[in-house]
């Protein structure tokens, strides 16, 4: 009658014991690279979303000044890049949304001005002058200015402005509806 | 081209209505996109002041306007072909042009040729003779890769209506073939440059 050999004693034991560690380390190593290819993938993408073109628009200031054949509006803007590719401001608009008969908004555009800072009171004022090259991860800070005619909303009172920013991928931008508080010249006359 | 389902968006509920065209004609302006022969549609705009407000915004600022143009069918509506315009600038606005094609199919097949159409607001009984100074706004009409597929539709149902109208399916064929071509050949009127 053959003898029983004791299982520790028996090299198949030990063969399938190192198997199994083998293939477990195996899986601790897939599930490491895993979770390190995953990582990859999502600084990567992070990487890929921060070449999308996008412009950050923030308004310090919003002024209008209202003069007999039309109204003047400044608005103080910082313009930033937060992405990792240079941009520039391509187009600068003011969307004025009126109120029409029959409550129908009607919504216009109008194009920022730099010349109507030539001769007005804006002595040290930056007016920023279209194109506007802005770097990667920088900020640039200025005036749009806009002329609205009276003439071209015929009349109406003005219901909300955004200011909309263009750059030169496209790809469009637009501030909150803007509160404008109106401007006046207080120094007492002579 | 193949023809894609797609979504507009619109800002306002009544936009989704395709405005009325009331009265059709066609200018040819020398000196204007080549004197080429361009449809002008007066459109019922009693509900639709802004489209009002958006020509007479028009003729008041500096700059041309600026107009996204879209050919293609609303969901539901057979036998006609639609232009959706997306107005971007002076004013924002969106309109959807819709066409018969059988009745109105000219105009289509014109504003192809022509790379136009003209815009005017009116109310129903207005025809452009009796004002023709009455304020309008050019549309100019890109390549949009619609003209294959409005050749197909075009053909398919001026052959469909001359059956209808009892022609046997061959006479059908050739009948739509010679409108069209006639079509065509009108249509390629220019009003010629005059040297100076």
């Amino acid at each position: 009658m053959p003898q029983e050999t004791p299982l520790i004693a028996d090299p198949k034991f030990w063969i399938s014991v190192s198997s199994a560690a083998i293939a477990c380390w195996s899986a601790f190593n897939s599930w490491g690279s895993r979770r390190l290819a995953a990582r990859a993938l999502a600084i990567g993408e992070s990487q890929e979303q921060r070449r999308h073109p996008h412009l950050g628009i923030y308004l310090s200031n919003g002024y209008r000044r209202y003069l007999p054949k039309r109204q003047l509006f400044g608005f103080l803007v910082s313009v930033s890049n937060p992405t990792d590719i240079n941009n520039s401001v391509a187009l600068a608009e003011l969307q004025v949304t009126y109120v029409l008969d029959g409550n129908i908004k009607a919504v216009c555009r109008i194009p920022h001005r730099p010349e109507i800072a030539e001769g007005a009171e804006a002595k040290g004022a930056t007016v920023f002058s279209l194109p506007a090259r802005i770097d990667a991860h920088q900020t640039v800070a200025g005036w749009f200015l806009f002329a609205v005619d009276h003439e071209l909303i015929g009349g109406r009172t003005i219901d909300s402005h955004k200011i909309i920013l263009e750059d030169s991928h496209g790809v469009s931008a637009q501030t909150e509806p803007i509160v404008v508080r109106d401007w006046t010249n207080e120094e007492p006359k002579n | 081209m193949k023809s894609q389902r797609t979504e507009l968006h619109l800002r306002n509920a009544y936009e989704r209505q395709p405005v009325r065209i009331v009265a059709d004609a066609a200018v040819s302006t020398r000196g204007l996109s080549g004197g080429r022969l361009i449809p002008l549609v007066i459109l019922d705009t009693s509900d639709r002041p802004d489209i009002e407000e958006y020509i007479r915004i028009h003729q008041t600022a500096e700059k041309p306007g600026d107009v996204n143009t879209q050919w293609g069918q609303i969901e539901g509506h057979e036998g006609t072909a639609a232009l959706f315009l997306s107005f971007i600038r002076p004013a924002e606005m969106t309109m959807i042009l819709e066409f018969n094609v059988v009745k109105q199919g000219i105009l289509v097949e014109q504003a192809l040729i022509g790379k136009g159409l003209y815009i005017q607001a009116g109310r129903e009984g207005d025809r452009l003779i009796k004002d023709p100074d009455r304020q309008k706004v050019l549309i100019e009409i890109g390549d949009t890769g619609f003209r294959p597929i409005w050749d197909k539709v075009f053909h398919k149902q001026m052959e469909a209506h001359f059956r209808s109208e009892g022609l046997d399916r061959h006479e059908a064929r050739r009948a739509a073939r010679a409108f069209i071509e006639e079509l065509r050949n009108f249509g390629n009127f220019r009003m010629r440059d005059i040297a100076q």
